[in-house]
């Protein structure tokens, strides 16, 4: 979605300058749902499935946090601009198909096909941006439509048998440990970290801040506001191209059902935390408890053997719930005014 | 500066924006790839039973997307249009089982099962004031869990006469698409001829004006859901008949095939603004291109990039600007 | 409330005249009888010879259980027993046909499509067959989505073909073949059935209860009778994946020492599958084997295992070439079958033989090769690429020209 919402409801970029003080309670705030949602289901996964705090369970969740999570910050990034990117799976597939291809399990030709992919990635995400910012394509049918096509290319490059490997010294990226933590949570903390400072800290942020917020008005404010959104899905684009890496590094086969799925974890992490899909209000640190939330969910539906019928309901109540109590004032916000312009895209 | 440089440019688009308004932009489209088939392979394009075909597949998604174009036009989204359609359909066979006496209840119900869920959606966003994609998110979830939880394997059995509805055909029309015709009809009267459709087009465009001039805001959101609830448990109805049997897939993936279509035709996501007949359009094109796929014998292997690029530069070309 | 009845009456004009059409036809059909009692879930029996003789039934029989015996002797199993299932010889000769149009005919295919190497394989193989015997192939895809091929069906159909072999992606086709069916188009179903086939000439197809019957009395051999199992399967409501764990359940249910901790899904994934057996490594730390019906499935759990420094518990599952290189030269313990993509070529033949008149069987059960770790050097193949499924059919050359080997 390129432009913003009606002037009535511009927050404006004077927001990102709010004292010091108030920043912080609002930050707070602005944790406090998703962080008691984790915290109940914490208590109900103790209860129900009693090996759940275990060094092995840990492990898994740390893992599956640091897979999910990659995406989900560039899910956030797209997010607050006030678009949605759904052409995530597609490109996690993607990535996989290339580095089997083009490097057919030859370690020496991995870094080649890094970049290929990374090429590919950023490719698909400026496609999305320039539909986006040049044709003013909803970002939902823009992606979709990338998501559909990334597809079809490649059904049509390798007839639904991709053939080659995954080199195995893209396994450590996948499996490997430091200091004991999975490699695929570190590489989550330092994307996270970089996407906090740079939403936080930086004239850039705040400028993305301001174009979520409303984009015609930054616009007129002097912001390049076509160059930050179509960054935006580029960003997302090349972490899911990171997410591609991780995870053909876990299992070291192109797994076909990748690029089919619509990757809605992402999402849901993100909505999970608390970021607003008008664009404009919410910060990383929301979206990482949000994924740590999805992640322990997960962990705890698989403990529990329930059925693909429950952990559909169970996963659909979180997320009603979750932003049934972000809605019902704890985000300090009206929900008269988050009716009224969220999920048009 | 870029804003104002776009500023700039829009008289010069303003034809090709004024077809996407009115919606005959898709038309066009669609004119251009049926002249391409006729082109090509007359006999076998213009061959009553391939008509026939081309129609049959615009029934199930033209009813999701007309739902679809409602909420859609009051500034919202459905994603949950393909699970109720899920959802009707397994229920249908397992309700009807074969037994002819109960197929006027068992439509009733299910209609009724629609209206409700989307009178669910409806007050979650109307009354609760959640956000429409949200909602409907979690509520794909929750219904697609509910059609697993009945049962994952086929089950159930429709009555003969309700999938001789969805299965026959007089020339090259097809009995369900009279379905079709009378719900588009239905929406289009409910848009262009009533208070409702007023409204809608009001609530969509500018809510707070809305509000303040004294339309019942709550009252037409929940409406709109509520009218798609039921066409999405119409479309549901129609898949289990065609079927004969239930599915808890059926309707998968309907939705994003719904969206996709009303956004061709010209709907503003951002609501407020859209054409049925653009919406339509949609539906036809998506048709067209897969059912041209057969029928030009193309490979399989090229089939979704087809697809790919057509939505692609159909959605380039033709989706209704946002700026107002 | 006033919302709803500003609901029912936007509504009314949809719903009357369905519900006045319907009432006519309720009139008509007038009955509280439960039409055509054969569908329903499960089972597999399809409906079509039940009321009538079942013609040459001793020989068909015997050719289904071959398949179960064949199994049992490659797996060295004791006691596979058989599902009760009915097998007849179908008469052909109202199918008899010239080809109608020109010389050759004309034979729709409504196949998967090329989402992976099973369906690419799957397709070219009944293309290779059909080259042979000099017949032209009429070609849909469904890309793996039952909704699509419903248009499929319906479309080739139209063009008015000799025979149709339908792929079935799910039970949603059920009543698009039975109107093909019903113009006097002769339908077989290949690899894959439908829980009503009264209306098709024969389902040509590996059986997917022989093939979980078969995994699961693997696993309870090797358990000796004893032991816990976890149950991974494919995906969710398909019946490729459902069909076969029922009949799992159903085995082990025989046996009151085997206790089933726990049925997860895999999406035949092997990604999915890794994050679930390393969750069972954690969980069910004294679990002592593994049904799934899938190779990829199996690579992550072999995986998840190898990671945590586990003895990989005997598995099962389809043979898939990635897998067998993965455990060459090692001592993971596992039974494989296969739903092998070439019956497609069978599924033709069967086509072919109801059009010449030749009598054919109403279900025709694929024979395919079992194995365990103790023949993987005779099956792997490892100049080829993780995606062939073996042993394959097709020639080596072919093999190499769609880029599996």
């Amino acid at each position: 979605m390129t432009t913003g919402a009606p002037p009535t409801e511009a927050a404006g970029p004077a927001r990102a300058g709010a004292s010091a003080g108030r920043d912080v309670v609002r930050r707070a705030l602005s944790l406090l749902a998703p962080l008691a949602g984790l915290a109940v289901l914490l208590l109900v996964a103790a209860v129900t499935t009693p090996g759940f705090y275990s060094a092995g369970v840990l492990q898994l969740v740390l893992f599956q946090i640091g897979l999910i999570g990659v995406t989900a910050v560039g899910q956030t990034l797209v997010l607050l601009v006030g678009g949605i990117d759904l052409s995530i799976g597609a490109v996690i597939g993607l990535t996989t198909v290339v580095i089997a291809e083009h490097s057919r399990g030859d370690g020496e030709r991995l870094g080649v096909a890094i970049l290929l992919a990374t090429a590919a990635g950023a490719g698909v995400g400026l496609l999305n941006g320039l539909l986006v910012v040049r044709r003013q394509v909803p970002a939902f049918v823009a992606t979709f439509a990338t998501f559909v096509l990334v597809q079809g290319v490649i059904t049509a490059w390798t007839r639904g048998a991709p053939s080659g490997n995954i080199p195995g010294e893209l396994s450590p990226l996948g499996i490997g440990r430091w200091l004991g933590i999975p490699v695929p949570l570190w590489a989550f903390l330092v994307v996270a970290v970089v996407a906090g400072v740079v939403l936080g800290r930086t004239g850039l942020g705040r400028r993305l801040y301001a174009t979520g917020a409303n984009e015609r008005a930054t616009a007129l404010s002097g912001v390049r506001t076509r160059w930050i959104i179509a960054g935006c899905f580029v960003a997302s684009g090349l972490l899911a191209v990171l997410a591609g890496l991780i995870n053909a590094g876990y299992i070291g086969y192109v797994d076909a059902r990748l690029s089919r799925s619509l990757d809605p974890n992402s999402v849901a992490a993100a909505v999970i935390g608390g970021i607003a899909l008008t664009g404009g209000r919410g910060r990383i640190g929301q979206t990482v408890v949000g994924v740590t939330l999805l992640a322990v969910l997960l962990a705890w539906l698989r403990q529990l053997g329930a059925g693909a019928g429950a952990q559909l309901v169970v996963s659909g109540a979180v997320i009603l719930l979750a932003v049934w109590l972000q809605g019902s004032g704890w985000a300090a916000r009206s929900p008269r005014r988050i009716k009224q312009r969220d999920g048009v895209r | 500066m870029s804003a104002a440089a776009a500023l700039e440019i829009r008289p010069r688009r303003f034809s090709l924006a004024d077809l996407t308004r009115t919606g005959a932009a898709v038309w066009i489209v669609v004119l251009v790839a049926v002249v391409a088939l006729t082109v090509t392979d007359a006999g076998g394009f213009w061959a009553p039973a391939n008509i026939a075909n081309v129609l049959t597949a615009t029934v199930v998604l033209g009813l999701a997307a007309l739902g679809q174009h409602l909420v859609v036009l009051s500034g919202g989204i459905d994603l949950a249009v393909g699970s109720t359609a899920t959802l009707s359909a397994l229920l249908t066979a397992i309700l009807l089982d074969g037994y002819p006496i109960r197929t006027v209840p068992v439509l009733v119900g299910m209609l009724l099962l629609g209206g409700v869920i989307g009178l669910l959606h409806g007050l979650l966003v109307a009354r609760v004031g959640l956000p429409p994609f949200i909602v409907t998110l979690a509520s794909l979830y929750l219904i697609q869990g509910a059609a697993f939880t009945i049962s994952t394997t086929p089950t159930g059995q429709v009555t003969s006469a309700l999938s001789s509805v969805a299965l026959q055909r007089i020339g090259p029309v097809p009995y369900s698409f009279a379905v079709l015709v009378v719900a588009l009809a239905a929406v289009a009267f409910a848009l262009g001829r009533t208070a409702f459709g007023r409204q809608l087009y009001a609530v969509g465009g500018d809510l707070p004006a809305a509000r303040s001039s004294g339309v019942p805001v709550e009252k037409v959101l929940v409406t709109a859901y509520v009218l798609a609830g039921v066409l999405a448990a119409l479309a549901g109805i129609l898949l289990a008949a065609r079927a004969t049997i239930g599915s808890p897939t059926a309707g998968q993936g309907l939705e994003l095939s719904a969206i996709t279509v009303v956004v061709l035709g010209g709907t503003s996501l951002l609501g407020g603004r859209g054409s049925l007949v653009g919406t339509m359009g949609g539906v036809l094109l998506l048709s067209l291109v897969s059912s041209s796929v057969t029928l030009l014998q193309l490979p399989a292997t090229l089939t979704e990039l087809i697809r790919g690029v057509v939505i692609l530069a159909a959605a380039a070309l033709f989706v209704a600007k946002v700026r107002r | 409330m006033r919302i709803h009845s500003s609901t029912s009456r936007r509504s009314r004009p949809l719903r009357l005249p369905l519900a006045i059409g319907l009432t006519a036809v309720l009139v008509t059909a007038c009955g509280t009888e439960q039409e055509g009692a054969t569908a329903g879930g499960g089972g597999g029996g399809g409906g079509g010879a039940s009321g009538e003789e079942c013609a040459n039934a001793e020989e068909a029989q015997a050719s289904y259980e071959q398949a179960w015996t064949e199994t049992a002797q490659q797996l060295g199993l004791e006691n596979l027993e058989p599902t009760e299932e009915q097998v007849c010889e179908v008469d052909t000769a109202p199918w008899a046909a010239e080809p109608k149009n020109g010389e050759t005919y004309r034979i729709a295919f409504a196949a998967q499509g090329p989402t992976n190497s099973w369906g690419l394989t799957n397709e070219e193989a009944f293309r290779q067959r059909a080259e042979e015997v000099g017949v032209e192939v009429l070609y849909a895809s469904a890309n793996g989505d039952a909704t699509a091929q419903v248009d499929n069906i319906q479309q080739l159909a139209s063009q008015d073909p000799d025979a149709l072999v339908v792929v079935p992606m799910g039970d949603g086709i059920t009543g698009q073949v039975q109107a093909a069916a019903g113009q006097g188009i002769p339908v077989v179903l290949c690899a894959g059935r439908l829980s009503d086939s009264s209306s098709v000439v024969s389902t040509v197809t590996r059986q997917y209860e022989l093939l979980g019957s078969a995994y699961a009395e693997w696993l309870v051999q090797q358990l000796g009778g004893e032991g816990q199992v976890a149950v991974l399967s494919g995906l969710a409501g398909v019946p490729t994946a459902e069909y076969q764990k029922a009949a799992a359940l159903e085995v082990f249910a025989e046996h009151p020492g085997i206790e089933v901790v726990t049925e997860q899904y895999t999406e035949w994934s092997p990604t999915v599958a890794k994050q679930v057996a390393a969750n069972l490594v954690t969980q069910y730390p004294d679990l002592d084997g593994i049904w799934s019906d899938s190779g990829y499935g199996d690579l992550g759990v072999v995986q998840a295992y190898q990671e945590a420094g586990r003895p990989v518990p005997p598995v099962t599952g389809d043979a898939i070439n990635a897998f067998l290189k993965a455990v060459q030269g090692t001592d993971v313990r596992f039974a494989l079958s296969s739903f092998p993509p070439e019956q497609s070529m069978q599924c033709l033949d069967t086509a072919m033989a109801a059009l010449a008149g030749e009598p054919v069987l109403d279900k025709v059960y694929i024979n395919s090769p079992s194995f365990t770790h103790e023949q993987i050097d005779e099956y792997v193949r490892p100049e080829c690429t993780d995606n062939l499924f073996v042993p394959s059919a097709l020639p080596d050359e072919q093999l190499r020209e769609l880029g599996l080997c």
